[in-house]
């Protein structure tokens, strides 16, 4: 079952008379009580798509659909915030440093209905069991704890209202690889006890083949590749899609740089097979039973 | 903050200065011999009284004065001279006038004062007033003026530079232009053309108030610019963001998550500017604008001050442009050494 | 044996006293690359500085390192320049952090080489092109008169590694190199890197918290847990035996997330 569904969302920046298209026409489909992965290098646009589903920015075009029904900023504010959630990628910044966690979490359960303080206790202590963390870490203010403590606390607080879908930016790119491997695997029992579904975005490929069902694939501001996570690794068609896989096991060595030509094909100017069809829009080509791509080229290699 | 504040010696004295002087003001009653409207004209320009110890057969008998007596010269100018036969030996806690410490209790025990004459430690003005009472007086309202302009001018420069970074666009575009509108104009120029919007002849406490409006309308503008830039630095951060996220109202996350990190800033700069504010009192009651006679301000006793023969011939007529002085040092040391203690690395203040 | 630590102790003198390294020996063979692994608070960026001399005045330093033969914490500050400008040479986690942002990549890159001793203007422009063609960077102008915001973070990698190999140092230790780059160009670096080690005969000192880069680069590896050396062993055998429990928690977490 489809959860959240974008439709052609555009949303350009002006910078010094430049026009920045950080999401140029992007659909993707989040999927009930699933984990969607969504990968890309810096500045590819994933931070923006996640930040316009959570309706901060307004975006230019385009419509968001939860669950069938248009939400945007104007009519479902209230819906956007209670049903989706995000955790960031930094979680020594995700918390304001003047307030205890406790008072942080406090302020987050009394935003929607009034709750006494001696029931926040109760309500709070109870959940931070499901997130592995001692009750003393409640009273501390954010530099004293480790980054991993951290990051459940943010889970927590994204978690204690109980959204349907919970957004997370990079959540373990800032964490040594013992803690991202626990939190990953909080991650996981924790869709399985509320029925969650995930947006996991990342850069870091091996995270996300390991923790998603379905995987977009995304540069400059475009998806270039999307499907079943399994199908899409295994045989990826979109050369950017290859380029990623084989950078995540060392083997790139270098990638040539065409020139700089405007329209088009997003990925043309470092492609090396790139030919003249490519100075059109690529369209959605299906390969196979869920999996897709955005790729002229395809057509040749299919034949 | 305070203990790091108070192992700087500079800082130090000046925190020790300005808590004696505001101590002064609120006890201005107890502290000071006579009332700020009390004249006599026998002591008319009457210069400093020295305090003396021993007399002449050097044998101790503690704190004394003499009588002053004078005589007019050829110029029919006074010269005044010790009495050295009249003594009047100087007592702590003599009665004087009746007054209400604190508005509270009536009493009329006052600090220091000599019984049968009258002691002017700091001289006398033209009316035969004590300058030292007088002082005491004028720093009631010299340095209130300081404390309740800043804190208007701060409340208004953080609400307003806190709503225009927090919510930028179109919101930040009127708010800042109107800003700017502020600067453009040169404060002293602001603050006389506001100050003759007004009827010149008013009650002492309306007049007050009105110079406490005028210099915070002056100052909120160049804190909210700070505040402004601050908040446009916080307002992109994780945590703004997600306290967005979960649903708090923008009121809520201005006043709890925006506000409170520019605190630091303006600790400094309320330090910083507190001076302006005496001065700018001192400038509108040097062109007789400001706190009218006989109500005392240092700025309008500084006023007497104004042409270098009554400063040849009395020179303790500066004595209030001295303390404006101390009092300007004062609050500069503090907010320089705080400035180096919140931030170190200079990076906004 | 080019480098040598022994018994090297690091205390901060923070609130309290932080021992951020106790007791770490090895050593560095001529022509190897050493990786050494560490999760945060292990101490592996304060092992960098030391090797430089770097450390803040008021830490607490037992132990002693030989380059060479000679302590360096005995080094007169002349032999301390050129140890820390011509024959250590360091590339750090943050590239753009480490110029200046208001001279251009040229500028910087001169007066790296005047500091060095190398004044005669025909040789720097010399060297400036070499170690750029080296690196792959265009030798051309347009990076040598651009500012370092003008530039992609790779391309600033690139830059600090061309500076880095400019001076033909004996050693380089490269701290986190590539954590603050993309996957693509994290590739590229590391590639580079093995590449240059191959031409120049480096001795490199790689440190990481990513044992999927130790795989591909290191010879040997040191593992850092705490402040201590919990195990010196080759690539291969860490990856196949590993002696230390630490190093097989590492592993295990390695392999699960990386299958």
């Amino acid at each position: 079952m489809e959860l959240l569904r974008t439709e052609n969302i555009k949303k350009y920046f002006k910078i010094k008379k430049r026009t920045v298209k950080a999401l140029d026409g992007v659909d993707i489909s989040i999927y009930e009580k699933l984990t969607t992965g969504l990968v890309g290098e810096s500045g590819c646009g994933k931070t923006t798509l996640a930040k316009a589903i959570l309706g901060f920015y307004s975006i230019d075009s385009g419509k968001i659909y939860f669950k069938g029904e248009e939400i945007n900023l104007r009519n479902k504010e209230k819906f956007i915030r209670r049903n989706i959630q995000i955790v960031f990628q930094n979680p020594y910044l995700s918390f304001d440093p003047r307030y205890t966690m406790f008072s942080t979490l406090y302020e987050t359960l009394n935003v929607w209905e009034g709750v006494s303080k001696d029931k926040a206790i109760k309500i709070i202590e109870e959940r931070l069991e499901e997130v592995e963390l001692d009750k003393d870490t409640l009273y501390h203010y954010p530099h004293q704890l480790s980054g991993g403590q951290l990051q459940r606390f943010s889970l927590l607080r994204a978690l204690i209202n109980k959204p349907r879908l919970v957004v997370l930016d990079e959540p373990t790119s800032n964490l040594d690889i013992s803690t991202t491997f626990t939190i990953l695997k909080l991650l996981n029992s924790l869709q399985r006890s509320y029925s969650l579904s995930y947006l996991f975005i990342s850069h870091n490929l091996n995270i996300v083949k390991k923790v998603s069902s379905y995987v977009f694939v995304m540069y400059g501001g475009k998806i270039v590749e999307a499907g079943l996570t399994e199908r899409v690794y295994n045989n990826p068609m979109h050369p950017y899609t290859k380029l990623l896989i084989s950078a995540a096991s060392y083997k790139l060595k270098d990638v040539r740089y065409w020139g700089e030509e405007v329209g088009g094909c997003v990925f043309r100017n470092y492609c090396c097979q790139k030919r003249k069809v490519c100075y059109n829009e690529p369209s959605k080509l299906q390969v196979e039973q869920g999996h897709w791509v955005y790729c002229h080229l395809i057509q040749y290699m299919i034949k | 903050m305070l203990k790091k504040l108070l192992k700087d010696k500079l800082a130090f004295l000046s925190l020790f200065i300005l808590v004696t002087l505001y101590l002064i003001a609120i006890f201005a009653d107890f502290v000071s011999p006579y009332h700020y409207d009390d004249e006599d004209i026998m002591y008319s320009w009457a210069p400093p009284m020295r305090i003396h110890f021993f007399d002449s057969s050097q044998k101790r008998i503690g704190p004394y004065i003499y009588k002053y007596q004078f005589e007019v010269n050829k110029y029919y100018q006074r010269r005044y001279y010790e009495n050295k036969k009249e003594i009047y030996p100087l007592r702590f806690f003599v009665r004087g006038f009746k007054y209400k410490l604190l508005g509270l209790w009536e009493s009329n025990i006052h600090l220091f004062g000599v019984e049968g004459s009258r002691i002017y430690i700091f001289g006398g003005d033209l009316k035969g007033r004590d300058i030292f009472s007088r002082l005491v007086y004028g720093a009631r309202i010299s340095l209130s003026i300081g404390l309740i302009g800043v804190t208007i001018s701060f409340i208004i420069g953080m609400i307003v530079g806190g709503v225009s970074g927090y919510f930028g666009g179109r919101v930040d575009n009127i708010l800042m232009r109107l800003v700017e509108m502020m600067m453009m104009v040169p404060s002293f120029y602001l603050m006389l053309a506001l100050r003759a919007s007004f009827p010149p002849e008013m009650s002492s406490t309306q007049v007050y108030l009105l110079i406490v409006v005028i210099l915070s309308l002056i100052g909120w503008a160049s804190i909210a610019r700070v505040i402004r830039g601050m908040a446009i630095s916080l307002r992109e951060n994780e945590f703004i963001l997600s306290a967005k996220a979960i649903g708090l109202s923008n009121v809520k996350i201005i006043l709890r998550h925006i506000l409170p990190h520019t605190f630091s800033y303006a600790l400094v700069a309320i330090f910083l500017s507190v001076p302006s504010y005496i001065i700018g009192e001192a400038a509108l009651s040097l062109l007789g604008l400001g706190i009218q006679e006989p109500q005392p301000s240092w700025g309008n006793m500084f006023s007497s001050a104004q042409t270098i023969v009554d400063i040849q011939l009395y020179p303790w007529i500066l004595i209030p442009g001295f303390f404006i002085l101390l009092v300007t040092i004062c609050f500069n040391i503090l907010g320089d050494t705080l400035r180096d203690i919140l931030d170190p690395k200079r990076r906004i203040l | 044996m080019l480098l040598n630590v022994n018994k090297l102790s690091v205390k901060y003198r923070a609130r309290k006293f932080v021992e951020a390294l106790k007791g770490v020996s090895f050593n560095v063979e001529e022509g190897e690359i050493l990786g050494i692994v560490g999760e945060s608070g292990s101490g592996k960026s304060t092992l960098a500085y030391s090797i430089l001399n770097l450390l803040p005045q008021e830490t607490e330093i037992r132990g002693e390192i030989f380059f060479e033969g000679k302590n360096i914490f005995s080094l007169s500050p002349k032999e301390l320049k050129i140890l820390r400008g011509k024959t250590i040479a360091m590339i750090p986690q943050e590239p753009s952090a480490s110029f200046n942002p208001v001279l251009s990549i040229g500028y910087q890159f001169q007066e790296f080489l005047r500091e060095a001793g190398i004044k005669d203007k025909d040789k720097i422009s010399y060297i400036i092109k070499d170690s750029f063609k080296r690196v792959m960077l265009e030798p051309g102008e347009r990076i040598i008169n651009s500012y370092p915001h003008q530039l992609s973070g790779g391309q600033i990698q690139r830059v600090m590694i061309a500076m880095a190999i400019s001076v033909k140092p004996k050693l380089l230790i490269a701290d986190e190199p590539t954590s603050s780059l993309d996957v693509t160009i994290e590739s590229q670096i590391v590639n580079l890197i093995l590449q240059l080690r191959k031409e120049l005969d480096l001795s490199i000192i790689f440190i990481t918290h990513n044992l999927g880069l130790i795989k591909v680069l290191a010879d040997r590896v040191v593992v850092l847990y705490r402040g201590e050396v919990k195990e010196v062993n080759s690539k291969d055998y860490l990856f196949t035996s590993p002696k230390d429990d630490y190093t097989k928690l590492l592993l295990s977490v390695y392999h699960e997330m990386d299958s």
